[in-house]
């Protein structure tokens, strides 16, 4: 698939007490939902902070909206929402002060499209009590529902999303799925949505392309329907467990049998064994490239 | 204007109405029912000034608030922030020039044997009083913003009040002590916007 990117980084690069955030090459297409996974201290809020323009101890280059723009641009900044984790807010702002602080920081924030978004996801901006509420008291899952509200009152033409959908429940990791889906179709491919998640399951429905990030570089991306088909899901007999696991990239078993990833090209070193395949889940491709890749110690069945 | 705006976007509901009304109604029922001296005032606003801070900038120097990413995400937010700071010192200079002017000129206009000063000590004392009120609770909120607990806001604002009362005291009569407060109202002016966008700039990078 022919695509233009969002982003372009080259070279990234950035050293912070034992870690090293080294990517060579970045690439997040326009038009499209992309999930960044990886472990915890993979990379992914330090790659998102530089993105956002809110670290800048980086090396590399970095481009946004067809090569055109770099984050120094007067209107790249513009152009982008983005929702962290801890601090985001400062510690005294109420809801309502968040409405007001924001039309002045953002030239393209619609006061009255925040008020309906926050009434759409459960948040009574006009009670009283609510209004003057500091967002430091907010529930976690609440906080990130007004941070959404206000990313998503602005004209922007990419969100950058950190953990989004770890402190909601599972209905509002539905809605925001829905609320992802509506940006993309609005924007008519002009905007994309890069997000990092643990919650791979119920991200998958609306994520287009994956990145699969560990020990600060990319091990792994591609649009999920062409992961899809480079991996696949392998179910087996317990017998054949020891010739498969030469194979799988993860493999697990119980008493009846096993089942693990393995690349689809080497899908012929399985012939002789009583196994089936399956299309695998985002999920457990991503788990099976992390399983690779990371440093725990896991047990390979 | 945009500044303005820029300055009132960080005061919440409670602050806009402690301190835009609340405080005058208390300083005035002070003014008129115990029209001891223009100190009374004078510790009762640098109290609430730095007692009040905790709803505004409060904690924005301290870890708790380290990283200010909302801010930092838009283009605009370190003008905003500059903006508001500023602002809030303006606010702050006036609201000590206008209490401290009534307070004084109403206790003598109350007692004609109050503050029997010439000319020259009549403006050095009102210029000390208003600077080291100002100053003092501009002091005070500097060091309360590196802590986001509210009881070290009230534990300062004694401390500050306790220093205002003894420095104004020992003021009366005297022309230098209003040149010193000067030089100090203008370091800690400047030195507590400074903090606060170093601490912001600072969080761009890893220390």
């Amino acid at each position: 698939m022919n695509v233009n990117n969002v982003i372009n980084g080259q070279d990234i690069k950035k050293k912070f007490r034992g870690f090293e955030l080294n990517i060579p090459s970045l690439q997040v297409p326009k038009g499209f939902a992309t999930a960044l996974i990886g472990e915890n201290g993979a990379g992914k809020t330090t790659l998102l902070n530089i993105l956002a323009g809110i670290r800048l101890d980086y090396k590399g280059n970095l481009t946004f909206f067809d090569e055109a723009h770099t984050l120094e641009d007067e209107t790249t900044k513009d152009q982008i929402g983005y929702t962290g984790p801890g601090n985001y807010y400062l510690p005294n702002w109420t809801v309502s002060q968040v409405k007001t602080i924001s039309e002045l920081l953002f030239e393209n924030f619609s006061a009255k499209r925040f008020e309906s978004l926050c009434e759409e996801l459960g948040i009574s901006i006009n009670d009283f009590n609510m209004k003057n509420k500091k967002v430091i008291a907010l529930s976690d899952g609440m906080r990130m529902k007004l941070m959404l509200a206000g990313v998503l009152a602005r004209d922007t033409k990419l969100l950058i999303l950190d953990e989004p959908a770890s402190p909601l429940d599972p209905l509002m990791r539905d809605k925001l799925c829905e609320l992802i889906r509506d940006y993309l179709d609005r924007g008519n491919g002009e905007t994309s949505v890069f997000f990092s998640t643990h919650n791979i399951s119920d991200m998958e429905n609306v994520t287009d392309y994956a990145i699969i990030m560990e020990h600060g570089t990319i091990v792994e991306q591609g649009f999920v329907e062409d992961l899809k088909e480079k991996y696949i899901l392998v179910k087996g007999e317990k017998e054949h467990i020891q010739a498969a696991k030469k194979i799988l990239y993860s493999c697990s078993s119980n008493q009846y049998g096993f089942e693990g990833i393995c690349l689809a090209s080497k899908l012929d070193q399985l012939a002789g064994m009583d196994v089936s395949v399956e299309t695998p889940s985002l999920s457990q491709i991503s788990i099976a490239v992390m399983k690779a890749n990371t440093k725990l110690q896991m047990k390979f069945a | 204007m945009k500044k303005i705006k820029s300055y009132l976007v960080f005061t919440s509901f409670l602050y806009r109405l402690v301190m835009f009304l609340v405080i005058h109604t208390i300083i005035l029922g002070l003014l008129l029912f115990l029209p001891v001296a223009p100190y009374m005032e004078a510790a009762f606003l640098a109290f609430f000034e730095i007692v009040s801070d905790n709803w505004l900038f409060g904690g924005i120097c301290s870890k708790e608030a380290a990283s200010m990413d909302y801010l930092k995400s838009s283009k605009k937010g370190m003008q905003v922030l500059t903006a508001g700071l500023t602002l809030d010192l303006v606010r702050r200079f006036f609201y000590s020039a206008l209490w401290m002017s009534i307070s004084f000129f109403y206790a003598r206009s109350q007692n004609p044997n109050a503050f029997l000063f010439n000319n020259v000590q009549t403006v050095c004392f009102l210029a000390t009083s208003i600077l080291l009120t100002y100053s003092l609770s501009v002091a005070g909120i500097m060091i309360s913003r590196f802590f986001s607990n509210y009881w070290i806001n009230i534990l300062i604002s004694y401390a500050a009040i306790i220093l205002l009362v003894l420095i104004m005291f020992f003021a009366q009569g005297n022309t230098y002590i209003p040149f010193l407060t000067l030089v100090f109202a203008i370091l800690v002016s400047v030195l507590s916007v400074r903090l606060v966008i170093k601490k912001m700039k600072e969080s761009y990078y890893d220390k």
